[in-house]
């Protein structure tokens, strides 16, 4: 294959793809919206204050209290935060909890981080998704009333334990053990569970063991189940006032009626919160990122070297605007993915009993976007904690100043929640999925675009929206001739190939950020100052992650012709000079500068 | 019990305050709004004798459009309803002005107590909920820091003096009582608190519609500057008595801090 095939041209049906997973990926920028936090209503507006007046008055004062073990401090937390609707958004109505849609389980991620406590986030998000979620998923009547109300009004804290000595990233790999007893009353559980959050201190505890040797199960714990042994506090790098433990089950006595779901059924309950924690992270990190950004900004305005404030200085000026775009790109992905979630869902009752089933579907459906969150927000937060710690200079390594705490309890947001590699993975291979199964039209795109990478058409009035989109559209472009050479040349196995699997979720990584930026602005109401402040913004954005698709996308497509002598990467060369790049990295950066020096806010708001 | 809170609309206080090249008023682009802080206390002491006693909480907002915020946040925190007196020029009213404007919607509605903020963060006349008793023909106490409820006529009300001082008086009801900041816990908004906002009434009253008659003001803003804050070092001469004696008389009777 010398030459790429022109395959016939077909239609797709945009209206389809409203509230559906990937659905970004094969809209163009012209077709579909995206939701924004411009498109907050009032109430969105409202809490989103209140959330953070809260973070403000009542986290971040005893931040440094929270940053060591302090049962009681949590908990009185989280009594208030039932009180308030903060705590229990996402529990259902009929269980004490609010039945919020999933852009107000962002909106308070994003508000709460107001605080500037990780471990507190740790502690409440584990609680919130990982922990409790299971039980209003999969819980049966009784369970949901005895366990529900309690952990939503914030009397019982929960836990969550899948992770085992042998088993991590490979969670089913776990050996502990269920065996029903004789009585046929009560599971008994053995094993060893590793790295539990909130584990010292929980009342519940959703956890996994192999009945009879082969059947994965869920299992609900509380207090009175006998045998269940809590070990020590591990000594951890970071988030040092969140309680991670090992739990030891010692024939420990479970009774038959709190098998969560059914027996055999646990990698379910396991993996489908897990995609809720993810965008939940995601949200928890984009306003990590926002918070490492606004201390970094304080701090460089007023201190001061060779008589003028460190502000002045070039270096400091792009990091300040580095600090800006990653949290800009983090914040269009993440509601662009609440509210897709939100979308799917727009038509269901959650008093409906199929309610929740709908629920794990749309979210399984959105298993791409839901990684990109992840891997963005903690990609950002980490790399705005190191930016912001630079920018401290040697009062960023002392741990009085709040930068140096949070840039080691940042660290393990890459790590949980599925690694980012973990992550990156199944973004590679649910695109490989949707493919096959035909869930997105991938096929479409592949042939309509392997005529004409950027189809010839005006997508803005304005002149440099109207480029900037075909940037985007090449991009697209791009990403679909790849795709379909690598499967081509590895078949069914591109799904073990790593080397290739990685570039790949980070082309569509990038083309998320892209497309969510781009759209959003569509959102702005016209002539306002935060969109022409915005502009520069997104005209950064899309160059460097034009340069990362070329970059990815270049890679895959020599490493490609290099095993077969072909020459795919010509292709790219050709369609690449259709492109004509108009674009100053330095003069853009230092716009963007002085619009943050004149507005101080972000673009954030 | 039939409680009004009256609410101001004020720049935030972290916000960075210029001054308007008028000189009369300040730079509004890029200050956040929110509610004074005195009127948060108000508010919440009146909700809190809404738990006691039952009744009706009404919150009253002179001010522009944006005043509508302030009174949303406290319907979201559990008032009952809200009136919003439209008046995009309220600034230049002085304060005898608007208590005029208020009462004229006030007067009518039979309000048991009448809760305003000790004063405002921006002009800070700190005269409203006074000017309101005279003109509503009610009872007073300014500097309110506690509340109590005897019976349906009589309210009991800790005041603060001087010099760490308190005194406790019982007023005749309806009054008009101002609270000083710090008396309670203001709440936060819950998030059904939010939710339930939008079922609740806000009447919007347009000022210029009221035809009101002797509202106009009397007194007016001159000119607003920012204080200069100047440095200055004196040298205290003489025999170390002398300097002793030199620094206590200063100390005391200028700086004022003995
Ligand atoms: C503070 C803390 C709190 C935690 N809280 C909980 C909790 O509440 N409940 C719970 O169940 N668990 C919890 N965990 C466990 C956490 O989810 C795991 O540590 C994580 O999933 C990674 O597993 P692992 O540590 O075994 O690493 P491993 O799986 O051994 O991974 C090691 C490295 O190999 C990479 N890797 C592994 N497999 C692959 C692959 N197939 N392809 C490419 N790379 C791969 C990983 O990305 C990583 O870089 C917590 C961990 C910590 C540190």
């Amino acid at each position: 294959m010398n030459k790429p095939q022109l395959l016939p041209t077909q239609k797709i049906n945009y209206s389809n793809l409203k509230g559906r997973g990937g659905k970004f990926l094969v809209s163009p920028v012209d077709e579909g919206n995206c939701y924004s936090r411009d498109m907050f209503s009032e109430e969105n507006k409202m809490f989103l204050d209140a959330v953070k007046e809260f973070a403000e008055k009542q986290i971040l004062p005893i931040n440094s209290d929270l940053n060591v073990l302090n049962e009681k401090l949590n908990r009185d937390l989280f009594l208030e935060m039932g009180e308030l609707g903060i705590l229990n958004a996402d529990f259902p109505e009929a269980y004490g909890g609010m039945s919020m849609d999933k852009v107000t389980s962002i909106i308070i991620a994003e508000g709460l981080m107001v605080g500037l406590n990780a471990s507190f986030m740790v502690t409440f998000a584990d609680h919130t998704g990982i922990g409790s979620l299971p039980i209003v998923w999969y819980g049966s009547k009784a369970q949901k009333e005895k366990y529900l109300p309690k952990l939503a009004s914030g009397e019982w804290m929960a836990s969550f334990a899948l992770t085992e000595p042998g088993a991590g990233s490979d969670a089913l790999a776990g050996s502990t053990q269920a065996v029903l007893n004789e009585a046929g009353t009560h599971y008994i559980l053995n094993g060893t569970k590793i790295f539990v959050t909130n584990g010292s201190w929980a009342d519940t505890c959703v956890t996994f063991a192999w009945v009879d040797g082969k059947k994965f199960t869920s299992f609900i714990l509380d207090k009175d189940c006998e045998g269940w042994v809590v070990g020590a506090e591990e000594k951890k790098i970071g988030i040092k006032g969140s309680s991670t433990v090992t739990y030891f089950f010692e024939n420990c006595q479970v009774p038959v009626e709190n098998v969560l779901g059914r027996v055999g059924n646990g990698s379910a309950v396991a993996f489908n919160v897990l995609y809720v924690g993810r965008y939940k992270l995601g949200g928890i990190t984009m306003g990590g990122a926002k918070g490492a950004l606004e201390l970094a900004y304080e701090y460089a305005e007023d201190r001061k070297q060779f008589d003028v404030p460190i502000r002045s200085f070039g270096m400091i000026q792009k990091k300040m605007v580095n600090l800006v775009v990653r949290a800009w790109e983090a914040d269009a992905v993440t509601y662009m993915t609440a509210g897709s979630i939100d979308d799917g869902l727009t038509h269901m009752d959650p008093n409906d009993e199929k309610y929740y089933e709908i629920v794990q579907k749309v979210i399984e459906d959105h298993g791409i976007e839901t990684s990109i969150c992840k891997i963005v927000g903690s990609d950002a937060s980490s790399a705005n904690v190191d930016d912001a710690l630079q920018i401290f200079g040697g009062n960023g390594f002392i741990e009085e100043f709040p930068i140096a705490v949070m840039y080691k309890d940042d660290r393990i947001n890459r790590i949980f929640e599925g690694t980012n590699e973990i992550n990156r993975l199944i973004i590679g291979g649910t695109i490989l999925k949707k493919a096959v199964l035909e869930e997105l039209p991938i096929r479409e795109m592949i042939s309509n675009r392997s005529r004409n990478w950027i189809p010839d058409r005006q997508y803005n009035e304005d002149e440099r929206l109207n480029y900037l989109a075909q940037l985007i559209e090449f991009s697209r472009s791009l990403f679909f001739f790849t795709l379909n050479e690598s499967i081509n040349y590895y078949g069914q196995d591109l799904k073990n190939e790593q080397w290739i699997l990685e570039p790949i979720a980070d082309m569509l990584i990038s083309l998320a950020i892209m497309d969510s930026g781009f759209k959003r602005n569509k959102n702005i109401k016209e002539n306002s100052s935060l969109k022409s402040a915005m502009m520069p913004v997104i005209d950064l954005v899309i160059h460097n992650r034009l340069e990362n698709m070329l970059n990815d996308g270049g890679n895959i497509l020599a490493h490609l012709d290099c095993c077969d002598n072909h020459e795919r990467k010509n292709e790219l060369t050709v369609q690449k000079q259709k492109l004509q790049i108009k674009f100053s990295r330095i003069s853009t950066m230092k716009l963007i500068m002085k619009d943050i020096d004149k507005n101080k806010k972000y673009y954030l708001d | 019990m039939k409680i009004c809170v009256l609410i101001k609309q004020v720049p935030d206080t972290d916000s960075v305050i210029k001054i308007s090249n008028d000189q009369k008023s300040i730079e509004m682009e890029g200050i956040t709004l929110a509610t004074n802080e005195s009127d948060s206390y108000a508010l919440e002491e009146a909700l809190l004798l809404k738990e006691d006693q039952g009744g009706e909480v009404t919150v009253l907002s002179l001010g522009g459009e944006s005043c509508q915020q302030v009174l949303k946040d406290a319907l979201a925190k559990g008032a009952d309803k809200a009136i919003h007196l439209d008046d995009d020029d309220y600034k230049d009213l002085d304060i005898l002005s608007a208590a005029k404007v208020m009462v004229n919607v006030l007067k009518d509605k039979e309000f048991d107590i009448i809760f305003s903020g000790l004063q405002s963060d921006d002009i800070g006349n700190a005269q409203l909920g006074l000017i309101m008793a005279e003109l509503l023909d009610t009872s007073h106490a300014s500097l309110v820091m506690g509340t109590e409820i005897l019976d349906e006529k009589t309210i009991k009300v800790k005041q603060e003096l001087e010099g760490g001082w308190f005194q406790w008086s019982e007023l005749d009801l309806p009054a008009s009582i101002t609270i000083q900041s710090g008396l309670n816990k203001p709440r936060y908004a819950s998030l059904r608190g939010i939710m339930m906002m939008k079922r609740k009434p806000l009447e919007s009253i347009k000022v210029s519609e009221l035809n009101l008659e002797n509202t106009s003001s009397k007194s007016f803003v001159h000119k607003l500057y920012i204080p200069q804050k100047t440095k200055e070092t004196v040298f205290i001469q003489g025999s170390a008595d002398q300097v002793v004696d030199g620094l206590i008389e200063k100390l005391t009777n200028e700086i004022k801090v003995l």
